[in-house]
């Protein structure tokens, strides 16, 4: 599903990821843990083709992802459903609109976009704030609008960049139970952390990069 | 974005635009309005005076003095043989003197007491325009006749003037179409700054380049294409209670047709340029 075999990145000359190989089968949860700055954000940017690597491949559901076209860009990441730790919400978008956007790109019937948006948003507990604006959300809330809007495609991967980076502990663990719920429908989910309690609480397949290379490949956090 | 299951985003993504422009966008609408009004005026002349002023097919009129009326009878026969389809009159002094006084009431009273012999005798020959310069050259001819007025002495001016009023004025239309394209192009760039981050998020999310761009095209030809549309609209106000309908005017269904689209096509342009600034994917 995910294939990662000897990925190299590296920034004006300093290394960022060296020699990465890994795979990733359809359906697993895993973990992607480390440092800042040891190299989690730049693969999982990697993943979603927002950066190319120096060296080595990166194959996600079958798709080349280094040698896609820039036309064929976003039908790819369109195939996937991406959280990050600041949410990345269309600021000047209703909750529902937020949603729907992606849905809008697919072609998908307004009434359909409406409805789909509609039954995420309930499975998100938003269904009541489809006309609020990002910004009168709270933190906890503009995450779960994201990660409807990740969702509301039913995506092959979810890739999710510290989503709880921004969050208080306990709605942490309520969104990691959220994590788990569309991993049980079939979602591969790649989830960046370095929240440790997290992975102790959730135990789960887990990479851990430290200055850029793959230090651990292991069940649950390292002792 | 394409189909209609678009619509919905991208109209309210317009209307949200078209309220960031804010004043800029209202100078924009306001450049391409002028300049429309400015356009449909001129041309609006412009076809009036072609074609009420400077046809070939209107009939032109030469007035020619006379020593006498007698002279003018002997020249008005001479006229008619060589010029068949000419119409010619010859006015005594008294019947220039009642000519004028029926022309300018006012003053009739004056005419009266001016004695007859001060008056010329006339002849007034109608005649097809083409045919008005081979007359010229007729008369000149013929001793016992001036021509005192005729429409070859306004013509020539009257279209060096019209072709310098074009030309000023379309320079002038130009250069507030130019200032409107220039702030479409700014008011764009703005928004485009000003959005970049949403639009990286689009970019991420998988929105095509067409699908971020479309929106700012179809701003920047609203904003020019409402200055169009209220120039036109202006412009068939105005002469609707001017008392003539936009025909009467002579503002043609194509002239119409070049202002409503104009507006438009500066703005794509302005906008196209405005988009210049968004950087493209890696």
């Amino acid at each position: 599903m995910i294939l990662l075999e000897n990925l190299s990145k590296s920034y004006g000359g300093r290394p960022a990821l060296k020699g990465i190989s890994a795979q990733i089968e359809q359906g697993e949860f895993v973990f992607l843990t480390g440092p800042s700055g040891a190299g989690k954000s730049t693969l999982l940017r990697l993943l979603y083709r927002a950066e190319l690597p120096d060296e080595g491949r990166v194959v996600v559901g079958g798709t080349e992802v280094a040698t896609l076209r820039r036309s064929e860009i976003p039908l790819f990441r369109r195939r996937l459903g991406i959280v990050f730790q600041d949410f990345k919400l269309l600021r000047r978008r209703t909750v529902a609109e937020n949603v729907t956007f992606v849905l809008a790109l697919l072609n998908v019937p307004e009434r359909d976009q409406r409805r789909r948006a509609y039954q995420v948003l309930r499975q998100m507990g938003l269904q009541h704030r489809l006309g609020a604006f990002p910004e009168e959300l709270s933190g906890g809330e503009q995450q779960r609008v994201a990660i409807a809007r990740a969702l509301v495609l039913q995506p092959e991967v979810m890739l999710a960049d510290e989503p709880t980076g921004n969050l208080d502990p306990e709605r942490s663990h309520e969104l990691m139970e959220l994590f788990k719920t569309i991993n049980y429908q079939g979602t591969t989910v790649v989830f960046g952390t370095h929240d440790r309690s997290l992975i102790e609480a959730h135990p789960a397949r887990t990479l851990a990069l430290e200055r850029g290379r793959l230090a651990r490949d292991g069940w649950g956090a390292a002792t | 974005m394409g189909g209609r299951d678009v619509s919905g985003h991208l109209l309210r993504e317009i209307v949200r635009q078209l309220r960031e422009s804010g004043g800029s966008g209202v100078v924009a609408v306001v450049l391409v309005f002028v300049a429309t009004l400015l356009a449909g005026t001129l041309m609006a002349v412009r076809s009036w005076v072609v074609t009420e002023l400077l046809s070939t097919d209107q009939p032109a009129t030469v007035t020619v003095t006379l020593p006498s009326a007698a002279v003018g009878n002997a020249l008005g026969e001479e006229l008619r043989a060589s010029f068949p389809s000419a119409d010619a009159v010859v006015l005594t002094p008294a019947e220039v003197r009642d000519q004028l006084a029926s022309w300018f009431p006012e003053i009739a009273g004056a005419l009266a007491a001016v004695p007859e012999d001060g008056f010329p005798s006339l002849l007034i020959v109608q005649l097809a325009r083409r045919d008005e310069e081979s007359l010229a050259a007729w008369l000149s001819q013929r001793s016992g006749g001036a021509p005192a007025s005729g429409s070859r002495q306004w013509r020539e001016p009257l279209q060096r003037a019209l072709a310098g009023a074009l030309a000023g004025g379309l320079a002038l239309i130009f250069t507030l179409l130019v200032g409107c394209g220039i702030v479409v192009l700014l008011v764009v760039r703005l928004m485009v700054l000003a959005h970049a981050d949403e639009i990286e998020i689009m970019r991420l999310i998988g929105a095509r380049e067409r699908e971020i761009r479309v929106p700012y095209l179809v701003s920047g030809a609203t904003l020019a294409g409402l200055g169009s549309l209220a120039g036109i609209a202006s412009l068939s106000l105005l002469a609707r209670f001017s008392g003539f309908s936009l025909s009467a005017v002579h503002l043609p269904g194509d002239t119409v047709l070049i202002l409503a689209v104009t507006g438009p096509v500066v703005g794509i342009v302005g906008a196209l340029c405005g988009l210049a600034a968004l950087p493209r994917e890696p």
